[in-house]
């Protein structure tokens, strides 16, 4: 292992003797001056769990398909429906998206296609399970696509997916009680949760 | 025992059992899979790869196999299971074999931290690694195919792995992934090489898969240093030419295609430092394999 | 030498940097943020500069540092150059100032 205190030491080994400091300042002047100091940033990643926790991908691909990001994988940090639920996180809530009073209560079915009529229900209350589409499955998928919508804001806490993409999913859900994302698969209401899940902490 | 030695029904009965504990370099994966394309993928691809001792340990294991509901019989999907869970969403029946395969990388990209892991093909001559980062499409598994087939040593086709005492990558020889046009481009340069069949409609596009040459297999404990670095960029019609690149940028580059980079912290920078000191960097532009090898070859010669 | 009232800037920790320079281009990873940086010659000399002191150095102290012609502290473009470099580093968490009265 090299020795700890050299590891601030030039080149190695240095293809030719260091510079005076005259020929460095015009090395500097020529080269340094009117390029930006720092070319490039490569931003810390928080370590990837071992499980997908904290892992996310889009709808039709696997992290390692992400290989842009070298399998580091996109950091999800979205909040669960719970979390939009309680109301002490209402003040979190984006722009645009009102939990309560005073502003416009955001209500499902000013964002989302199919409505679920009767009833209309506010998104806090969709949060809450309590979508009132009459099936427990489609009311969990519900709860999931508000949550992902508000994942969305801005800021955004998903990267992966976009305001579009979570409004397809529940279009395609919601009307052929299943959605696919790629040729081929095709996901029911669990495994649409399972995977908004995985965008979620 | 390598695989190729195992009678086909026991190779299925394994892997449809108690598991086939397969050897890939460093890393031993016990296999299980009730699926024939599972079955076939792993006598074609791995048939020179070690098979360890059933009741030995395994690094991983790893199962690929239908939901285990009503849904197996509706619309033909496959999960990968990893130590229990399901961390994929799950694909066609069809992709079965590539699901494996990405699956066997994640499980070393994500957990293997005794080695530094780079996302880049690596080939070997005169004992010297060349190296071959870059994002998807860039060229470096057609690339790496192609100097397999040309006598190269085939360290790795995705994950390079870095120890991190020395520096030198230790081989994980493993089946070259193609895609598209690349799967036809190979056929053409050496048709002598075995490949599987394609799946269609991948996530990215079609997908078939080269089996490593027998003798990168064999030579899976000979560890090499790294000599070249190259970023390749493929552009149909171009002329083969390889520019220097600095070594700073090489060196943001490599870092920048580590999947473990941030957990190593220093001596994950040093070790970088060290390989990008002791290599010559480049890009590398090219239109056709035959320059590319070319190119190569010449420097080895010059090494 | 420096003026009183000019700031003073110190790097990071000498210990929470660790950096490589080939061909007048520094990489520098900074422990504190796990940030890695490529750096311009001038950038990079300025790092070094800085991590070389022992207490915070003003700007002409810093232009002072990389030249040793009597012309430094007036060179119409290397102050001017110096200040941006030290703006990209507070914000990169690289360096911070401190007014310090002399």
């Amino acid at each position: 292992m090299p020795d700890p205190t050299k590891t601030n030491s030039r080149s190695d080994p240095p293809a030719q003797p260091r510079a005076g400091p005259l020929a460095g300042r015009r090395r500097l002047l020529q080269g340094g001056l009117g390029v930006a100091p720092v070319l490039m940033t490569l931003v810390s990643r928080p370590v990837l769990a071992v499980t997908s926790a904290g892992q996310c991908t889009t709808p039709s691909g696997f992290v390692s398909a992400n290989a842009s990001t070298a399998g580091r994988g996109v950091i999800c940090t979205g909040h669960t429906p719970a979390f939009w639920a309680n109301s002490q996180n209402f003040s979190a809530w984006p722009a645009g998206y009102n939990a309560q009073p005073p502003g416009q209560v955001s209500r499902f079915n000013a964002f989302f296609t199919p409505n679920i009529n009767p009833g209309n229900p506010t998104f806090v209350a969709v949060l809450q399970g309590n979508a009132g589409t009459g099936n427990a499955a489609k009311d969990q998928v519900a709860q999931y696509v508000v949550a992902a919508l508000l994942n969305v804001g801005p800021p955004v806490l998903t990267p992966v997916l976009s305001a579009a993409a979570v409004k397809d999913i529940w279009s395609e859900f919601a009307t052929n009680g299943s959605f696919s994302p790629s040729a081929g698969a095709s996901w029911s209401a669990a495994e649409i949760i399972a995977y908004l899940q995985t965008t979620m902490q | 025992m390598i695989v190729a030695e195992l009678p086909q029904r026991e190779l299925a009965r394994r892997l449809g059992g108690i598991g086939l504990r397969l050897r890939t370099g460093p890393v031993v994966t016990r296999i299980q899979s009730p699926l024939t394309r599972i079955i076939h993928g792993v006598a074609l691809h791995y048939a020179d790869h070690l098979v360890e001792d059933s009741e030995g340990f395994a690094d991983f294991h790893v199962r690929v196999a239908p939901p285990r509901s009503l849904r197996r019989w509706i619309g033909s999907q496959v999960h990968f299971h990893f130590d229990g869970t399901r961390p994929f969403l799950p694909l066609p029946a069809d992709q079965a074999f590539a699901m494996l395969e990405w699956g066997l990388n994640w499980c070393v990209s994500a957990h293997c931290h005794q080695f530094l892991i780079v996302h880049a093909a690596t080939v070997e001559k005169a004992g010297f690694a060349l190296l071959l980062p870059g994002d998807p499409g860039a060229g470096k598994s057609t690339l790496c195919a192609g100097l397999v087939s040309r006598g190269w040593r085939l360290l790795s086709d995705e994950l390079t792995l870095l120890e991190l005492a020395t520096g030198h990558v230790v081989p994980l020889p493993r089946p070259v992934s193609l895609k598209n046009a690349s799967i036809d481009v190979i056929r053409g340069f050496s048709p002598d090489a075995v490949l599987g069949a394609p799946v269609h409609d991948t996530v990215k596009g079609s997908v078939a898969h080269m089996k490593p040459p027998t003798v990168s297999v064999r030579r899976a404990a000979d560890v090499a240093r790294p000599r070249w670095i190259v970023l390749p960029h493929f552009e149909r019609g171009a002329a083969a030419q390889l520019a220097p690149l600095s070594k700073a940028r090489a060196f943001m580059h490599l870092a920048d295609h580590a999947f473990n980079y941030d957990v190593h912290g220093r001596p994950g920078f040093e070790l970088l430092a060290q390989v990008i000191g002791g290599s010559d960097c480049f890009e590398f532009h090219y239109g056709a394999l035959d320059d590319a090898v070319a190119v190569f070859d010449e420097l080895a010669r010059r090494a | 030498m420096s003026l009183s009232s000019a700031p003073h800037w110190r790097s990071v920790p000498v210990d929470a940097i660790v950096w490589r320079e080939w061909n007048d281009e520094f990489v520098v990873r900074n422990e504190r943020s796990g940030s890695t940086h490529l750096l311009g010659p001038l950038a990079g000399e300025v790092l070094r500069v800085l991590l070389d002191a022992a207490e915070g150095l003003s700007v002409a102290d810093i232009a002072a540092c990389l030249d040793d012609g009597p012309k430094a502290a007036s060179d119409s473009g290397l102050p001017a150059a110096i200040e941006e470099v030290l703006s990209e580093f507070k914000r990169l968490g690289l360096a911070e100032s401190e007014p310090k009265p002399r």
